[in-house]
């Protein structure tokens, strides 16, 4: 229990380009074979998030959702893979639909919808949660599943550092 | 040989489906294994039901397009040209390890084709009653709209794509579905929403649009965004159960979307919602469409891709086609959807340019189509 609490990080963006920059941020410490869940409802800026990442790992090509294509691939520092469970109903057709390979083990995977599968399908991960506030305010819960992870919690700190020194915490706090 | 007769696979998404085209125009067969009432009854495409039901139907759709295609002897066939991305990895490797067997065994070319350049040749496609028409002339400007695309794209000769624009974000077939499900409307989205739109009688709402300036991309998140506020404070609750309460402090939640739609939303608000939705993807689609058309001063327009079947986005882009005086093409409806026909006729073209796969051809389900 206390571990698991040491392990969690909340986050603010106040609005769609900060999401992106935290995503960015996150993604310079990206090691081959990680894989970071994205849970949130429709709007809350899983896809940004996933943007701002794949800019982050070097990835020059435009990231759109792959709700319809299920999986988008692409060529940065590391290979991303970017999954969407959105359409799927749970773990089995996920598993046979090829949703999960050993390619992945060479690059990162962000998986969003990824509440719609069996957690112990992948339970080494950071998961990235996303909350609406408002419009465009977002609280962003982080959670480390174990060591492997803690550099993004630590990542996530010193961006969370640069934002306040910058003031826009108090920005998005009173706008 | 050099018949131009193509035999042609197509397994990138959802649909197994073999096609024989004569000179990239005329359908000599195309049969579809369409697994849509499958995908219906779950909402979506599920890949575990596409993957097996390619490997399912794989086989009797390529009977029954040699049956009705009368080609049992392969004699006449000049090649066999095959999806070779985009789309999911393992449905992908079905059609194309059928297509290089088929090759290794007849002794033929093997010729690999985009699945998004088969949406636009579609265009070229005659049925075999239908009477002789002229094939597009360039330039042409093509928009295809899906479920997972859509894009505007610029051809000054066959296979010659210069891209315009693209969504930054969800495709609009996408933003049908998920908002239609908001709704509490049926799978799929985009048919449920044109009928439930052309019932409203209020008509004065408006939902936002996403121009981006002078580009040609397109953006659609915003707008479901928005088409989800609409719809929760129609509702006057939350859609999806983390939004309660909320305000400052809020935390995350974990769970899915389990209620996502508002089933107690009465039906005239449904077509009221709708219709403004579907009003704001129509103008920005059409819009875009028309002055790309004129920047590009094309001589055709082309309207492919899942979505061209909404009537109100082929009127609308008709208008537009019409004021600059040159023709819009759109296939029919079911050659608008994935089929294999579509990839006949780019693998004609293909073939007379000299394209040609390698025989370890593997599936790119991140091909895209021009940058």
């Amino acid at each position: 229990m206390v571990t698991a609490v040491a392990r969690i990080r909340e986050l603010e963006t106040s609005d769609p380009a900060e999401t992106r920059e935290l995503g960015a941020a996150l993604a310079s410490v990206a090691r081959p074979s990680d894989r970071l869940a994205l849970i949130g409802p429709l709007g809350a800026g899983k896809t940004q998030f996933a943007k701002g990442f794949a800019r982050g790992l070097g990835v020059s090509e435009v990231v759109n959702s792959p709700s319809f294509t299920l999986m988008a691939e692409y060529a940065g520092r590391l290979p991303l893979f970017h999954l969407d469970l959105y359409r799927l109903s749970g773990a089995r057709e996920a598993l046979a639909g090829g949703m999960f390979d050993e390619r992945q083990l060479f690059g990162v995977t962000l998986t969003e919808w990824a509440d719609r599968l069996d957690r112990a399908l992948d339970p080494d991960r950071l998961e990235v949660r996303f909350a609406r506030v408002d419009s465009d305010l977002r609280v962003i819960e982080l959670e480390s599943s174990g060591e492997r992870y803690d550099a993004y919690l630590e990542a996530a700190d010193r961006w969370a550092q640069r934002r306040k020194s910058d003031g826009r915490d108090l920005i998005a706090a009173t706008t | 040989m050099t018949s131009g007769r193509i035999i042609a696979v197509e397994t990138s998404c959802d649909e197994t489906a073999v096609a024989v085209v004569q000179e990239g125009r005329r359908i000599v067969a195309n049969v579809v294994a369409s697994q849509v009432a499958l995908h219906a009854a779950t909402g979506g495409i599920v890949p575990e039901v596409a993957a097996r039901a390619h490997l399912r139907w794989m086989i009797p759709v390529l009977e029954e397009a040699e049956r009705r295609s009368g080609i049992s002897d392969w004699s006449d066939v000049e090649a066999v040209a095959v999806t070779e991305g985009p789309g999911l990895a393992g449905s992908l490797l079905v059609g194309i390890t059928m297509a290089k067997t088929l090759a290794y065994v007849h002794g033929l070319p093997l010729v690999p084709v985009n699945h998004l350049e088969g949406h636009i040749y579609a265009a070229w496609l005659l049925d075999h009653d239908d009477p002789d028409r002229p094939a597009p002339e360039f330039p042409v400007v093509a928009l295809v709209v899906s479920g997972g695309h859509t894009f505007l794209v610029e051809m000054t000769d066959h296979l010659t794509y210069r891209l315009l624009g693209q969504t930054v974000d969800d495709a609009a077939g996408e933003a049908f579905d998920k908002v239609g499900r908001l709704l509490g409307l049926p799978y799929p989205g985009g048919p449920a929403i044109m009928r439930a739109a052309a019932a409203a009688q209020r008509r004065d709402r408006q939902f936002p649009r996403a121009w981006l300036g002078e580009t040609f991309d397109f953006s659609f998140s915003g707008l479901k965004t928005a088409a989800r506020r609409a719809i929760e404070a129609e509702a006057g609750a939350s859609v999806d159960g983390s939004s309660n309460g909320e305000g400052p402090g809020v935390r995350p939640g974990t769970r899915a979307e389990t209620a996502e739609n508002s089933d107690g939303l009465p039906e005239p608000v449904v077509a009221e919602l709708a219709y403004a939705f579907q009003e704001s993807v129509v103008d920005v689609l059409a819009t875009k469409t028309g002055l790309a058309a004129e920047r590009c001063a094309a001589r055709t327009i082309i309207l492919g891709g899942g979505v061209a079947a909404n009537t109100v986005l082929r009127d609308r882009i008709a208008a537009r086609a019409a004021a600059l005086g040159i023709p819009l093409v759109v296939p029919r409806p079911a050659l608008c959807t994935d089929n294999a026909a579509m990839i006949g006729a780019a693998g004609f073209f293909r073939t007379r340019a000299g394209t040609r796969a390698p025989r370890d051809l593997d599936a790119r389900p991140s091909l895209k189509l021009a940058v």
